[in-house]
């Protein structure tokens, strides 16, 4: 948005509540030169229950929910899962894959 | 990148089996993990009937800690519904359909599995499918 000195000072609020909303920088002008340029600033972290809440917002939307678990203690970053043998000391089993073709329904 | 976990390639990442290696890879790739909370019950039943030892118990329990679980907050005839075309399996029809929903809030979202009737009934719904091409 282009504004000229004059009516930014005359309205400097309207303007601020602009840029708060829209975040739309405001390049302020004089004698059609832009002279400054006004940004809005960063939104505050949210912390780690207003995250959730807004998660929890976002996928209710679609009919889900987070469960307990719901808030790991991290993402899968960082961590490695390194498989372990079977008792049945195995390593050519697809278990989940036997399971269902098990009961395929 | 959001990848939705299934029970078949989540259960490769905690005991060795043929899948164990792609299934890490793709847990590398994920930066946020997501589940439905189904895929608790069949880990764990998978667990107990390869009488999977301590270790592979103590590293589900790390890995659930790293992974969002999500439950259906509506009636499960909608998945009945939503299967009608599909004709998966009754717990992959789940896993799928809340992949599916997850997918409309977050369409980056992409599916894990190693079943590939779930594979194929995701391109249906025009899913992403992790670890594809």
């Amino acid at each position: 948005m282009k504004v000229k000195v004059g009516e930014f000072k005359a309205h400097l609020s309207k303007y601020l509540r602009q840029l708060r909303e829209s975040k739309e920088p405001i390049e302020v002008c004089m004698r059609e030169e832009p002279v400054a340029y006004l940004t809005a600033a960063k939104d505050p972290e949210l912390s780690d229950g207003e995250k959730r809440a807004e998660l929890q917002r976002d996928l209710a939307e679609a009919g889900l929910a987070l469960t307990r678990h719901g808030l790991p203690d991290g993402g899968p970053t960082g961590f490695l899962p390194r498989p372990v043998r079977a008792g049945d000391t195995r390593t050519d089993l697809e278990t989940v894959r036997r399971m269902r073709e098990e009961k395929p329904y | 990148m959001d990848v939705f976990f299934d029970t078949s390639v989540l259960v490769p990442l905690l005991i060795e089996e043929p899948g164990s290696v792609r299934a890490v890879e793709l847990w590398k790739r994920a930066e946020v993990a997501w589940a439905w909370e189904w895929v608790v019950v069949e880990a764990e039943a998978a667990l107990t009937r390869r009488r999977a030892p301590p270790e592979a118990w103590a590293l589900w329990r790390t890995l659930s800690r790293r992974i969002l679980f999500l439950r259906l907050s509506g009636e499960l005839s909608e998945v009945s519904e939503f299967n009608r075309l599909l004709a998966l399996r009754a717990a992959d029809a789940g896993h799928l359909f809340v992949c599916d929903r997850l997918a409309r809030r977050k369409p980056e979202t992409q599916l894990a599995t190693f079943d590939s009737e779930m594979k194929a009934a995701a391109g249906r719904l025009g899913l992403g499918v992790a670890g594809q091409g």
